[in-house]
């Protein structure tokens, strides 16, 4: 089982749910957002199955936001990255410069 | 402000979002204003349809594990056929055979529909046919003046009677038909002509018989005048020699020797003339033909302006308010006084006889045998479907007892398994219609269809193929669905290899199916046999005479307009009878095989009449059994005298020695006291001199009993010669020795065998057609005698390592699967076989020389199919022989 590691998508989901500013860190910023950097399309469907992967893990948590005027009085989602999500992605990240640096200091 | 598109918000209500749905569709609305603002509406639609899709499959919440709350439809139906798809990929090959069978049954059945409904379907096309009669003059209303206006057959209309009756039939409006064939050229200079059969009619009659065109117009009576050249095409001629060309309508085409105009296409559900076969292709008016023809040069100056009177089909439609049977007396009218001013008698038989259902009756015990073979077929591939998905429901026990366990419904288990086999047939559907675009053209140039018939498929076709398909599927797919439906979850679980073997589920079903398969396919391979046979008998049948050493000429007799004179064919003769080659010669009206004859019905028996000179019995080598042959003098006088067949004197008087009876060959009804034959008019009294031996004059009419008679000036004569050795030499110094005795005469040659080579033509097509039928029918039943039989043993692997382990032999264990699996065969091939005797009415009508119950044929059906099954049930049986009795050990 995944569970404590970390796929690649999800692992871009976490990084991207730090990246965007906590208020406003709705599905639809996050989705945004991955577009933006990775040049990618990507599907709402995918953004939130993988959102779920990442709660089921602990890693997010998710509140429903305040009532807004942008949205026609409906609330959205906001999700916030758990100690446990920022262990995890840094965990990864120090896999990754470990790997770096050898190749690099070859 | 613009909406998110329609097929996204429905896409979006299909599936199951439970309590995030406000909170999703939402974010989907956030998206599309932004992706609208910064790219267009366009992409922010199909974006919004690209994110909705991809939400069918995401959880309601994480939290929630499984549901027990049942799928909602459309979701549901996504996921059993993505399921279907996954287990066909396992089944891979057996799947492809299967439904490949089913395909090629498809594609089968649809190429036959298409050809027969080209040619016999959809009647004639006239509006309203219960008013409009062909009206057929038996007797007595032929005058014989005039070249063309002699009418050859008795009983034939003339164009002359045509105006008469168009005059002086008010309770009618009539019109009239002159069909021929002729040859057509898209350009003057065009150096190919393309044979075409056409119909010369009167201005009204498409307008009468309310015919429409699918392009242009039809001909109306504004074109029925001297020198207009207006033309009308049928629409299979349009699309199969003028390429489709929707810009036709005004072009030119060239009809013999004349450029006419086309004005319009007939559509394709109204061209068919009644009484024909062939649609014709092309239609012109009477008096456009009467120009032409009057035109023509002629060869002999004596002969310059002769009349132009053709003979004529006449239909008339009923006007309104009146009844047929005003219409029968007035028409009767006009008949009787043609008949008197023609020859003095004024007995005229007339008749009106419906248009609609008139098939003839050769052409409709084909038509029966094509659907039989087809229906056959299709429930032989459907069979083998409906096996596959019943072999493997079986084999599915472990995976439906799951399902059941974790809480799927049976309802949901029977429509998962109904979905399997109406995808099958689905998939077949689409491979079968690839199938019949190209058996389609294939199967008409193989029967030889002309070049005019339409034989592209049909919408209606369309429509009858897709939905036999979709019973196919919901047929095939009831008996797994019910087993699904009706399983059992304790003893599908219990059932396991290890296990005690349970009885196979739904056994006898699949024993009825592969024992049905078994029937169907000895029913197709007799079938095939029995037409094979009859095609034997009949191209080496014995027909009474030498065939292979015979040569007809057909010469033209516009020579004198009675035709050619005694004398003359004398003097013919002698010329001929130069030629080395040849050893005798005569003249007939009837040549056996080259012409066909018209037998009239007598004490249900065809009898032929054949005017022939006194040498013609020697040429051909009819022997004299009683009496003698008439004397040149007798044939000279006008001596009334016969000579009869014996199986005509038979016929008549129940014996041989008939010498010395007097005959009369009389109209319609048989005179008082005297035997009449037929319904040809000859002097009363004419003696039997002479009873000769019997020939086959034509396929099918063996022995024919026939009535000969002295030529008289009314006679068409054929110059029949003998050759001394054999006929392709002597062909051309025949053609050469006419010549020069008289270049007029133009001579046509042809021989006997030739002829029976032509008649032979569409019993070697069906007898082909049935082989070909007969042989993918024995496929199909290996093919499913394979895939049950693979499956039993799978499913008996256990019975058969006990039971090697208990020391049965390899030998013992393939017989006993051997003897299971072929008993539904032996069941099937036995009730095949009566069916085959039972059925045997249908088909004796295409028989030539065979029975229905021809013993050779259901022998060789038998052995063949006996061959096969036990073929196809040993390769899987083997494996159960090559079971390992450890392997009994390992399990425990």
């Amino acid at each position: 089982m995944k569970g404590e590691r970390l796929g690649e998508f999800e692992e871009l989901l976490l990084l991207a749910a730090q990246a965007v500013p906590d208020e406003d860190c709705s599905v639809v910023e996050i989705q945004q957002y991955l577009e933006r950097v990775t040049e990618r399309r990507l599907s709402l469907g995918a953004v939130y199955a993988g959102l779920d992967r990442l709660e089921l893990k602990g890693c997010v948590r998710s509140t429903l936001g305040e009532v807004t005027r942008q949205r026609g009085g409906k609330r959205k989602r906001i999700f916030s990255v758990t100690g446990e999500g920022r262990r995890l992605a840094r965990d990864a990240r120090r896999v990754r410069d470990a790997i770096w640096r050898t190749i690099e200091g070859r | 402000m613009s909406q998110p598109p329609a097929l996204g918000r429905v896409l979006l209500r299909l599936w199951r979002l439970g309590e995030r749905r406000e909170e999703i569709e939402s974010d989907l609305l956030d998206l599309f204003e932004r992706r609208r603002a910064a790219h267009g509406l366009a992409f922010a639609r199909r974006r919004y349809i690209a994110d909705a899709l991809s939400l069918s499959r995401l959880r309601r919440q994480p939290e929630v594990i499984s549901d027990p709350e049942p799928q909602r439809g459309a979701e549901a139906m996504v996921h059993d056929i993505l399921f279907a798809l996954r287990l066909f990929r396992r089944h891979a090959s057996l799947l492809m055979l299967t439904v490949g069978g089913l395909a090629v049954a498809i594609g089968v059945a649809t190429s036959v529909l298409g050809v027969v409904n080209a040619v016999a379907g959809g009647g004639t096309g006239i509006s309203a046919p219960e008013n409009v009669f062909r009206i057929a003059s038996i007797a007595g209303a032929t005058d014989r003046s005039g070249p063309t206006g002699r009418s050859r057959i008795f009983g034939e209309w003339t164009y002359d009677h045509y105006v008469r009756l168009a005059a002086d039939v008010p309770s009618m409006q009539l019109v009239a038909a002159h069909a021929l064939r002729t040859e057509v050229r898209r350009t003057r200079d065009a150096s190919q002509s393309i044979p075409a059969g056409y119909s010369a009619v009167s201005g009204n009659y498409f307008d009468v018989l309310g015919m429409r065109a699918v392009l242009g117009r039809t001909l109306h009576p504004s074109d029925d005048r001297a020198g207009a050249r207006s033309l009308v095409v049928s629409e299979g001629f349009w699309r199969n020699v003028l390429g489709a060309d929707r810009a036709i309508v005004g072009k030119e085409l060239i009809v013999d020797a004349e450029t006419y105009t086309i004005v319009g296409v007939v559509h394709r559900r109204h061209g068919k003339a009644p009484n024909m076969d062939v649609p014709p292709a092309l239609w012109m008016t009477l008096r456009a033909h009467e120009e032409v023809w009057l035109a023509q040069p002629r060869t002999d100056a004596a002969n310059a302006a002769p009349r132009w009177n053709p003979p004529v089909e006449v239909l008339g439609r009923l006007n309104a308010g009146r009844t047929r049977a005003q219409a029968e007396s007035e028409v009767s009218g006009v008949a009787a006084s043609l008949a008197l001013r023609a020859n003095g008698n004024s007995k005229a038989v007339v008749q009106f006889e419906p248009t609609e259902g008139k098939m003839r009756g050769s052409l409709r015990v084909v038509i029966t045998i094509f659907f039989v073979i087809v229906a056959l077929v299709v429930l032989l591939a459907c069979a083998n479907v409906a096996n596959l998905l019943l072999a493997s429901a079986a084999s599915r026990r472990r995976e439906i007892g799951t399902r059941l366990a974790i809480g799927a419904s049976r309802g949901r288990l029977a429509r998962q398994l109904m979905t399997e086999s109406l995808m099958l047939s689905g998939f077949a559907l689409g491979v079968g219609l690839l199938v019949a675009q190209i058996a389609l053209p294939a199967l008409a140039a193989r029967i030889r269809i002309p070049s005019e018939v339409d034989v592209s498929l049909d919408p209606r076709i369309f429509v009858v193929v897709a939905g036999l398909s979709l019973v196919i599927g919901l047929l095939t797919g009831i008996a797994p669905a019910r087993w699904g439906y009706r399983a059992d979850l304790a003893s599908t679980l219990k059932s396991d290899q290890a296990g005690a073997p349970s009885p196979l589920p739904r056994a006898r079903l699949r024993s009825l199916l592969i024992g049905g398969q078994a029937a169907i396919s000895v029913l197709l391979l007799v079938l095939a046999a029995l037409l094979t046979r009859s095609l034997v008998e009949s191209t080496f049948a014995d027909v009474g005479f030498d065939m292979t050493r015979l040569i007809a000429a057909s010469v033209s007799t516009r020579k004198a307009q009675g035709g050619v004179e005694g004398s003359d064919l004398a003097a013919m003769r002698d010329a001929v009878l130069r030629v080395p080659g040849i050893e005798a010669a005569g003249f007939a009206s009837t040549p056996p095989f080259v012409v066909r004859m018209s037998p009239q019905p007598l004490n249900g028996r065809g009898v032929s009449r054949t005017d022939a000179s006194p040498e013609y019995f020697d040429t051909v080598g009819i022997r004299v059994l009683r009496g003698r042959i008439y004397t040149p003098d007798e044939a000279r006088s006008g001596a009334r005298v016969a000579v009869i067949s014996a199986s005509l004197a038979e016929q008549v008087w129940g014996r041989e020695d008939v010498v010395g009876e007097d005959m009369a060959l009389v109209w319609g009804q048989p005179d008082a006291g005297r035997q009449s034959v037929g319904t040809w008019r000859t002097p009363a009294g004419t003696r039997v001199i002479g009873v000769v031996s019997n020939i086959t004059t034509q396929l099918g009419d063996d022995n024919a009993p026939t009535i000969y008679m002295p030529v008289t000036e009314d006679s068409v004569p054929r110059l029949v010669v003998r050759a001394r050795r054999d006929t392709g030499s002597v062909s051309r110094q025949l053609v050469d020795a006419l010549d020069a005795f008289d270049p007029r005469l133009r001579p046509i040659v042809a021989t006997p065998v030739d002829g029976l080579r032509q008649q032979l033509e569409t019993p070697r097509m069906i007898a082909e057609l049935a082989l070909a039928v007969g042989a993918i029918a024995l496929v199909l039943a290996a093919i499913g005698l394979v895939g049950v039989t693979s499956f039993v043993v799978e499913q008996r692997t256990h019975e058969m390592t006990v039971r090697r382990a208990l020391g049965a032999s390899e030998r013992q264990l393939i017989e006993l699967m051997l003897r299971d699996n072929l008993k539904p065969v032996a069941i099937g091939l036995t009730v095949g076989l009566v069916a085959s005797l039972a059925g045997g009415r249908i088909v004796q009508g295409a028989l030539y020389g065979t029975s229905a119950r021809d013993p050779v044929a259901l022998l060789a059906a038998t052995i063949v199919l006996v061959a096969v099954a036990v073929v196809a049930t040993l390769l899987p049986s083997r494996r159960a022989g090559r079971v390992d009795p450890a392997q009994l050990l390992k399990q425990g």
